[in-house]
């Protein structure tokens, strides 16, 4: 006895939706965010440099191992890490004192430089790399545990998505419906139609979501291969690694060739400009080490690397990716992470992931109002997902004001502007829940349009990075910030007022 | 209002889906690309991409099957083969 | 921004506008007089050769950046065509026509 089809697939994704949307919309929302990080990460430094057009990759380079030679010249590894093709002026050098195996990440020092090779002092952010570890590993939750419920409520998404496109009777017909003015009726078409044409990029982002981990997820068959325990693990990751491994005799210190030397052998080999980061092993000593890692442009995730002994002969090699399942494993986490996109298709990735959050939002808000009006009467439900739906933004939007109202000599800064993330979050919960659903969204709406509106304010009124700056410059990457950021407030006032007139529609 | 019958049903289902599911996917991928003649990094590669989209349709042949019995088996029996099988080997 | 992708996206916007041209729910709102079948499968028809010219100006980046950036220009420009029809649905088919001439102008040069 068999319930019927459509029945079973609606009653699955009403569930999937139920028990995975919020966190799924957490996801997709950080996760576009993430589309932009490294110029998250610069709009919250502002004590960096305006960008400067005429410095190249090699002198960059070459000032981060100057710095690195006056400031540690003793220790195991130097890093120096630049990242040309989306913020040219970034220069950044680690350097870990001791030994070079150790795993303490205590024992990495690192520094952000200008084009000079002097050290800024910026202040102490996690920038938009917060909201990209937040993405898949959630924030508060021990690591292990967060990545199992990411990683479940992806698996939901894949279902989901099957289980709606299944479910929706006239996917052909109403493909291009969208009714404004109608109620849920609206509510649905909205789902429906960010969800359908999303639908390639919600299949390929979950799959390929899943696969970075999924040898945690699915970790029977990495027992079955390489026998049970951590060791395995670790052997497995150590195969799939792509880091070259060399040893080799140390060498005549006589004949030593200098870092911007090897450099301009790379740019010989690899062409000008493609350097991503220069790793050196021991510097300075006749065992010294450097592999140099190129940028991506292509869609694979893993870079190419040369490694280069003492007097500069290439001693080792990383070419790509060499068997089909790691070929097709690289290209699938490449296409994920989306490192090799240029600002137009990283706004495509981005859009997408906005609207795909969207119609996750559309489906909790179709849901709860059912759900109300079914079983919650006394408890206002709709009004909880109203707060955690809407709060989300603003909550990012006080993320980023965070960022320049926490004074910049307290301690542990960086863990408050996180803090205030979720603080934010719960306030705006609080306030959805002690209101009606109507006037919650309203409210929610409108405050969002004001947080992140005001942004490029208090930008002017904190630092010397406003728009009054940075569009004479012209710095696009904090100019566009800003100017994103005043796009995004124009379009929740929008919202907020669209949404005023269509219920004053139906209540008249 | 969905009959209690029903609703014990699509809850079996499910169970059967995610649980049986995950079973019968990890296993008869691993199976599956064992006997490749390539290097374990990238059997278990090959095995890990291919046991995701192979649990997405065991969670929905629970739904599909004709009978409940059916769905338990239709994802038990497999399962049970290929771990036997790659105990063999 | 490439012209190749701007061409893409532009020619996904068009073959798109095509399809719905051949629905008589969105003829209606635009004011237009209903289609017949023969119709119907002509503009289907123009729809698809659109969206194939779409994946072939696409193609030069490559198997999969270009998949990507077709699959991307598909998403954008259904979701920008469907916002429009829903709003202003004749601009939405003026705006496929004069953006189909401008692509034949610049084709043909």
């Amino acid at each position: 006895m068999r319930p019927p089809i459509r029945q079973s697939m609606a009653w699955l994704h009403a569930w999937i939706g139920a028990v995975a949307g919020w966190i799924l919309y957490f996801i997709f929302i950080t996760g576009a965010a993430t589309c932009f990080s490294v110029e998250i990460d610069r709009w919250m430094q502002p004590e960096r440099p305006l960008v400067s057009q005429n410095v190249s990759q090699a002198q960059l380079l070459e000032a981060g191992f100057r710095r690195l030679g006056e400031r540690a010249p003793n220790a195991r590894i130097w890093v120096v890490s630049v990242s040309s093709n989306r913020d040219p002026s970034r220069l950044q050098v680690l350097w870990r004192e001791g030994e070079a195996s150790g795993n303490s990440r205590s024992l990495t020092k690192t520094e952000l430089l200008d084009a000079g090779g002097n050290p800024i002092a910026y202040r102490k952010t996690y920038g938009g790399q917060l909201l990209y570890r937040m993405h898949y590993q959630l924030h508060y939750i021990p690591v292990v545990e967060a990545r199992w419920i990411v990683g479940v409520c992806t698996f939901l998404l894949l279902i989901g998505a099957i289980t709606g496109v299944i479910i929706h009777r006239r996917i052909f017909r109403d493909f291009f419906t969208l009714r404004f003015g109608k109620g849920r009726r609206t509510w649905i078409d909205v789902h429906n139609v960010l969800a359908v044409f999303t639908l390639p990029f919600q299949l390929m982002i979950a799959y390929s979501g899943l696969l970075f981990f999924a040898y945690i997820y699915l970790f029977p068959i990495v027992t079955i291969a390489y026998g049970s325990g951590d060791s395995s693990v670790r052997q497995f990751l150590n195969d799939l690694s792509t880091r070259p491994v060399v040893a080799g005799p140390a060498v005549d210190a006589a004949v030593r060739v200098s870092l911007p030397q090897i450099v301009a052998e790379t740019n010989r080999l690899w062409g000008a400009g493609q350097v991503r980061y220069v790793e050196i092993t021991d510097p300075g000593r006749p065992s010294e080490r450097v592999a140099v890692s190129r940028q991506r442009d292509g869609p694979f995730r893993a870079s190419e690397i040369l490694v280069f002994d003492a007097v500069g002969s290439v001693m080792g090699r990383y070419d790509g990716p060499s068997s089909t399942p790691r070929l097709i494993n690289d290209i699938v986490l490449g296409l994920h992470e989306a490192q090799f996109a240029n600002p137009p298709l990283r706004w495509m990735y981005f859009i997408s992931g906005v609207s795909v959050a969207f119609s996750i939002a559309a489906g909790l808000f179709i849901f709860f109002g059912k759900l109300q009006s079914i079983s919650f009467r006394s408890f206002p439900i709709q009004q909880l997902n109203i707060g955690i739906v809407a709060g989300l933004p603003i909550s990012i939007a006080i993320y980023f004001w965070s960022n320049r109202i926490i004074p910049i000599d307290l301690e542990q800064r960086q863990a408050w502007e996180a803090n205030s993330i979720f603080v934010t979050w719960m306030l705006t919960l609080t306030f959805a829940l002690m209101r009606s659903a109507d006037k919650a969204m309203q409210n929610l709406l409108w405050a969002a349009s004001v947080a992140f509106g005001l942004l490029p304010v208090i930008n002017a009124l904190t630092t010397q990075r406003h728009l009054g700056i940075t569009l004479l410059r012209p710095d696009w990457t904090l100019a566009g910030f800003d100017l994103t950021m005043l796009a995004i407030g124009a379009a929740f006032a929008f919202a907020a007022v669209v949404t005023a007139r269509s219920e004053a529609q139906e209540a008249g | 209002m969905r009959s209690s019958n029903a609703r014990v049903q699509l809850y079996f289902r499910a169970f059967v889906g995610f649980i049986g599911g995950y079973g019968c996917a990890t296993v008869a991928s691993a199976l599956l690309t064992m006997f490749f003649p390539v290097e374990r990094v990238d059997s278990v590669l090959s095995a890990l991409m291919i046991a995701v989209a192979l649990y997405v349709l065991c969670v929905f042949w629970a739904f599909i099957a004709t009978s409940a019995v059916w769905a338990w088996l239709g994802l038990l029996l497999p399962t049970c083969a290929a771990a036997a099988l790659l105990f063999l080997f | 921004m490439s012209p190749a992708l701007i061409a893409t996206f532009l020619l996904c916007y068009t073959g798109l506008a095509l399809f719905a041209a051949s629905m008589n729910r969105h003829r209606d709102a635009a004011g237009l007089v209903k289609i017949n079948r023969f119709g119907d499968y002509l503009l289907k028809a123009g729809g698809v050769l659109l969206i194939t010219l779409s994946m072939r100006a696409s193609a030069q980046f490559g198997w999969v950046i270009g998949i990507v950036q077709w699959l991307g220009s598909v998403t954008l420009a259904g979701l920008a065509l469907t916002v429009i029809l829903s709003i202003w649905p004749r601009a939405a088919f003026v705006l496929a026509v004069v953006v189909l001439s401008i692509l034949l102008v610049v084709w043909a040069v």
